[in-house]
């Protein structure tokens, strides 16, 4: 949405502007905004390529049946510390990373409202990552539970589980600070003009994750505490032989479990919806109902976690309530695809890359979506629960739609924050080399999914060896793919064509009208002014 | 002026906003981690 009635100059604003200090101490101390998301993103690569290294084991050891590399205790823990590096480690760290990029720069604020708290939300993450990585190296090895960290293996594990427990802690704490900052900064610290309802609509999906954020980690945290307590002060929360319930577990666990879902996506929905009019050269079609969708989505994500646990013997009416609730997400979502496409329909559109991974997005994304519409109905969900339909599934939900606008984003704001173009020849090698890698990876997974093959084995029956062997191919296709995205991100940092202010036309967020490219390290010290 | 000590140029009204809509969130994340802890606790 335009915000920008008024150009004012922001060119000669700072007269006392000054660059970083250099070295090591720039990026320890730092409190400036951009600083930050620059050390958030790069975290995320770090662990992106971290948790993919693990998925290509996984799919090297799934390459063909039987055992090739690794034990299947070993496995199991490569599954685990795979979803929950991408999961904590990745997909959140990068959206606040754009975050903390971004929402300063849209709204026209100097700064995020409390610039050491960000510091610290930072610098949290990374205790939290040598945790995590560090419970491979303890005796029993990595938690093997998988990422939900289900009771009653939770439990009954060695010292691994009670670092990711710790790292658990120290992540929600870390996003905790970071979704109070972000709000407050978003309530407190608009531009004048910079009403509620002429906020870029990046800038809306993060003030309701963030509301999500605060609502649902304290959640986690508390199951988590509790799993702590059982494991070693004597308690009986979740273990069945001291009159515990491990099904309590879960019912916690998903409360947290499906809001977070929409933490990892309503942000990649904001990238999207600043690209996709960007490059249709039209102004987001529905902004209003886009707003409202979101809010919808984000209220109903907490009345339908049942639906993650259809098979553990919850009442027919239980099992009913949660098919129907969660099928209701689908009349916002797709309010949205509608105004995603009504944005492109008769636009005067060109496919640069940030507008291939849109495009990318929201064909894959809404295959995601419907295979959870396929999901959520009770009957279908016994048979499917816990294959590899599910796992097909959540990775066009994750993988193609939040990563996709993740990569997406980047290359639609590099040339912003870099002052350089990135190679768009390149660019779109790395888009068409993810796409046929993502698909051929995944697509198959549905099938073996359907033919009953479960997720969480090192090891499967012969009928299901083709399409592991495609899926295995896929898979390393996609991430070998990626080393070309580093390349080219890493490229346009040090050198490239310069970029102009405006370097997209349909761009009409304050960054792209209001500021220099590159931007000075200190940006709207006097806020700008819209009509 | 090194950057690290740089000041964000807010006005004392937006500073005394932000303080309260940050402990006012807080206190929420703070309460819901107790009622989940202590409804079990209680309850056991």
């Amino acid at each position: 949405m335009s915000t920008s009635t008024h150009a004012h100059d922001n060119h000669g604003h700072d007269a006392h502007d000054h660059g970083p200090p250099a070295g090591f101490t720039r990026w320890m101390y730092t409190t400036n905004h951009k600083d930050i998301g620059t050390m958030y993103l790069w975290f995320a690569c770090f662990m992106f390529f971290l948790g993919g290294t693990m998925a290509l084991g996984i799919r090297a050891e799934l390459f063909k049946p039987g055992l090739q590399f690794f034990d299947p205790e070993f496995f199991n823990s490569l599954t685990t510390v795979h979803g929950l590096v991408m999961v904590f480690g990745a997909i959140m760290p990068a959206f606040v990373g754009f975050a903390n990029w971004l929402v300063p720069l849209q709204i026209g604020a100097t700064d995020m409202a409390f610039p050491r708290m960000n510091n610290w939300s930072f610098w949290l993450l990374i205790p939290a990552a040598l945790l995590l990585i560090g419970s491979f190296f303890v005796p029993g090895g990595a938690a093997a539970s998988g990422w939900t960290l289900y009771p009653p293996l939770i439990i009954q594990q060695g010292m691994s589980v009670d670092m990711t427990i710790l790292a658990v802690h120290l992540l929600g704490a870390s996003s905790i600070m970071g979704s109070i900052n972000i709000i407050t900064t978003i309530l407190n610290l608009r531009a004048p003009g910079m009403t509620l309802m002429r906020m870029p609509l990046f800038v809306w999906t993060w003030l309701i994750t963030a509301y999500l954020l605060i609502a649902v980690m304290p959640v986690l945290a508390g199951a988590v505490t509790m799993l702590l307590t059982d494991r070693h002060f004597g308690t009986s929360f979740f273990n069945a032989a001291g009159g515990g319930d491990p099904t309590m577990f879960l019912h916690i666990f998903w409360f947290f479990g499906h809001p977070e879902v929409y933490i990892m996506i309503l942000p990649a929905f904001g990238i999207i919806s600043q690209i996709l009019p960007a490059f249709a050269r039209k102004p987001l079609f529905g902004y209003a109902s886009m707003v409202y969708a979101t809010a919808s989505i984000a209220i109903l994500s907490f009345i339908v976690w049942g639906h993650h646990m259809f098979t553990v013997g919850m009442p027919a009416a239980g099992n009913l309530f949660f098919m129907y609730a969660t099928m209701l997400i689908a009349v916002p979502t797709g309010v949205k695809v509608f105004n995603w496409i009504a944005t492109m329909w008769k636009g005067e559109m060109t496919f640069e890359t940030p507008m291939l991974f849109a495009v990318g997005f929201l064909s894959l994304f809404t295959i995601g979506g419907f295979t959870g519409l396929v999901l959520a109905m009770v009957p279908v969900d016994i048979t499917l629960h816990n294959t590899y339909y599910v796992v097909a599934h959540f990775h066009y939900v994750l993988v193609s739609g939040a990563l996709f606008a993740i990569i997406g984003g980047v290359y639609f704001w590099l040339p912003k924050w870099t002052g350089h173009m990135y190679n768009e020849g390149l660019g779109k090698l790395h888009f068409w080399l993810s796409m046929i890698g993502f698909n051929v990876a995944f697509f198959p997974q549905h099938f073996l999914g359907l033919a009953g093959m479960p997720r969480r084995i090192p090891d499967y029956a012969l009928q299901f060896a083709e399409w592991n062997m495609w899926s295995s191919i896929g898979a390393f296709l996609f991430g070998f793919s990626q080393l070309i995205f580093v390349y080219n991100v890493v490229s346009t940092i040090r050198s490239g064509k310069k970029a102009e202010q405006k370097q997209w036309e349909g761009a009409d967020s304050l960054e792209w009208t209001h500021l220099p490219t590159p931007m000075p390290y200190h940006t709207f010290e006097t806020p700008p002014v819209l009509k | 002026m090194p950057a690290m000590a740089h000041k964000p140029e807010t006005t004392p009204e937006q500073r005394k906003r932000s303080l309260v809509s940050a402990i006012a969130l807080a206190v929420v994340a703070l309460g819901i981690y107790a009622v989940v802890i202590l409804k079990f606790f209680v309850y056991k």
